[in-house]
């Protein structure tokens, strides 16, 4: 099988005042398909802006991203597009609308694909069942529970059926319980759909059950293990 | 994304600022109250103005004057140019006005100076007579009640419906059918005269020059709105008989035929014929102003009027809109997360601006429905008020504020631009947002 993504010579700098600040430097990264892939590193390595660069966020300023064997063009409509349809977003503190139900909030990605209403809502109210949430469905988001949230975070993720889930310090907000218990989510999701995870942590421990870990430091790779 | 969504979103978000939304929309609800009220009161005031001047078929008249007037008609009158004709208009100034294309009649009208002061049966008033010799041969007269003269030289008069207002008289049948008295000038030589002898002493001349006559008159209608409501109106044949003068025990001296018409009163086959018989007339060097060109004038003092009252109006649109435009900044602000999170998932920069415009659209469509419905009540109250104090006055009810739909409807359009011009420097804002820089902070 080949890679999934594909990361040539990618660098990103930022600029704070007059400092320019090189966040990520000549990365070269490939990403199986459904490979489980820990990316670690000290807080201001490059992590969550390599994360970005990989889910079409933000745009390299040298180097190339490709996924699927194609280049990625740096387009709004070609990026927005793509993190649509091929990627699926996880975040630390969730990022879910909190005055939405936990169905809307699922629904978010279909209704920017311009997908009719009952359509979505069944997508929806089946991804929400397969994170074992299909009773909350209609719970504002800001009533639920820190794993319940993240898992409706998963659940927006997974609902257009992406190749990549890229998750930032998924269990970073919540108790080891919790955490543990998404952790087998995103493992069982990638096991049973074949889907690639990509997850930033600086948790060595939680990086060890990745198929494979990158570690980051001022921007660059610095080693590759593969821990399983 | 659907429509549909657009306005779902931009709904919930409105909602979810309760406050800020709604003082937006009242800003701009004021606004759209204030432009309604006040083109409902400019259109009103131009209405007013046409059917105030031009009752029923006046709008087909022209009043002929010997002397030609200059183009530049003002409220006040005109400059008048001396010419061939300013010598006096006579009954051949009729035939040649009756043999204009387009003219249905032309009925002449001339003033009666002999006849001074009026007094009316049982009333204890006493008028000034600004009497006129009119020829109703074709129906020149509007009368709002009674009838019209029963012979050429009768001794009837119809009288201006202002009189009736002044003298707070609201039923017609009160005053048709009275006698007035007329007082003449010192010396009157007129119909009804008493003149000294050719055997009078000295002294019984002074006496007659120092002394008025009276002379008696039947009124058998009386006039409509218009030009004529606060005239006295007479036969045109007495008229004659009381301008022509017994200056020697054997001769008599028509002045009216010496000093000519006042003026004639042509009236053409319809309002559209005016302008074509207009110019005619002044190519025969008569003056000539018709009741069109004078609403022509008032019409363009009332679109000033409505250009500074719609300026004023749309300020404070303006000003509302400023509002708007400092809201959705504040939203902008405080929604980069959500901005970051539909990205994220897909949303274009493009959705994220429509998704703001949608908010200042509804905002806008929100505060102009209300704003035109309060304006067009406003305007009804307007009316109300006006009519309530037309009424104690014992004046004509006339709409001085008139809100048509079309009126409400393009203020709420006008409103909603205006909202959705506003909304689109946050919509840019907003959708200009980096994504990264956002997620990177939650």
């Amino acid at each position: 099988m080949g890679p999934v993504i594909v990361l040539s010579k990618v660098s990103k700098t930022f600029r704070v005042g007059r400092e320019r600040i090189r966040a990520v430097a000549d990365v070269d990264l490939s990403v199986q398909k459904g490979e489980i892939l820990a990316i670690v590193g000290p807080s201001g390595s490059g992590k969550t802006t390599l994360a970005h660069l990989i889910g079409g966020l933000s745009r390299p300023d040298e180097g190339s991203v490709s996924a699927g064997g194609q280049m990625l063009r740096t387009r709004d409509k070609i990026l927005s597009k793509y993190r649509n349809q091929k990627i699926g977003f996880v975040f630390q503190t969730f990022g879910l609308l909190p005055h939405y139900s936990a169905l809307e909030n699922v629904s978010m990605p279909l209704v920017v694909a311009g997908m009719r209403r009952r359509r979505r809502r069944e997508l929806a109210l089946k991804t929400l069942a397969a994170v074992g949430l299909e009773k909350q469905a209609k719970q504002r988001a800001e009533t639920l529970s820190g794993g319940q949230r993240q898992r409706v975070a998963i659940a927006r993720a997974l609902v257009t059926s992406p190749q990549v889930i890229i998750a930032d310090e998924p269990t970073g907000s919540l108790d080891s319980e919790n955490g543990e218990q998404i952790m087998q989510l995103l493992e069982r999701l990638s096991r049973i759909q074949d889907i690639t995870v990509i997850f930033v942590t600086h948790d060595l421990t939680l990086a060890k059950r990745a198929d494979r870990i990158v570690h980051m430091r001022d921007g660059q790779l610095t080693e590759a293990d593969h821990a399983r | 994304m659907r429509v549909s969504d657009y306005i779902q979103i931009a709904h919930r978000e409105i909602t979810r600022q309760r406050i800020r939304s709604a003082l937006t929309v009242l800003a701009l609800a004021i606004s759209t109250v204030i432009l309604v009220t006040l083109a409902a009161i400019s259109l009103g005031g131009r209405q007013a103005i046409t059917t105030k001047l031009a009752p029923d078929d006046a709008l087909a008249n022209i009043i002929v004057t010997s002397n030609k007037m200059s183009a530049n008609i003002s409220f006040f009158g005109s400059v008048q140019e001396a010419n061939d004709k300013t010598a006096k208009l006579d009954d051949n100034s009729v035939a040649e006005l009756l043999n204009i294309p387009g003219v249905k009649n032309a009925s002449p009208r001339a003033g009666v100076w002999e006849l001074q002061k009026f007094n009316i049966e049982g009333i204890d008033k006493t008028f000034v007579a600004q009497a006129q010799g009119v020829s109703d041969s074709g129906q020149s007269i509007t009368l709002s009640a009674g009838k019209s003269f029963s012979a050429p030289t009768a001794r009837e008069v119809i009288l201006g419906q202002a009189y009736l207002k002044d003298l707070g008289l609201a039923k017609t049948e009160n005053i048709i059918g009275k006698k007035i008295t007329f007082t003449t000038q010192n010396g009157y030589r007129g119909d009804g005269a008493v003149v000294p002898g050719v055997r009078a002493t000295q002294s019984q001349y002074d006496d007659f020059n120092k002394t008025p006559a009276k002379l008696t008159a039947t009124v058998v209608g009386i006039t409509g709105a218009g030009s004529d409501e606060n005239k006295l109106l007479i036969p045109l044949e007495w008229a004659r008989q009381v301008r022509t003068a017994q200056i020697s025990p054997t001769e008599k001296k028509d002045y009216l035929a010496e000093d000519g018409y006042s003026s004639i009163l042509v009236n053409t086959v319809s309002p559209a014929a005016v302008k074509q018989v207009g110019t005619a007339i002044s190519q025969l060097g008569y003056g000539q102003v018709s009741t069109g060109a004078i609403i022509e004038k008032l019409t363009q003092f009332s679109t000033i009027m409505w250009l500074i009252l719609g300026s004023v109006a749309l300020v404070a649109l303006l000003a509302a809109s400023l509002g708007i435009v400092n809201t959705m900044l504040m939203t902008v602000s405080e929604q980069r997360y959500i901005i970051g999170i539909w990205r994220a998932v897909g949303a274009r920069r493009r959705v994220i601006a429509g998704i703001f415009l949608v908010q200042a659209a509804f905002m806008g469509i929100l505060g102009g429905t209300i704003g035109a419905a309060a304006g067009w009540y406003a305007s009804a109250m307007v009316n109300e008020r006006i009519a309530a104090i037309l009424q104690t006055q014992n004046l004509p009810v006339v709409d001085l504020a008139a809100a048509p739909l079309w009126l409400c409807v393009g203020s709420v359009i006008l409103a909603t631009v205006f909202a959705i011009l506003a909304g689109l420097y946050p919509a840019w804002r907003a959708a200009r947002q980096d994504p990264s820089k956002i997620l990177h902070s939650i």
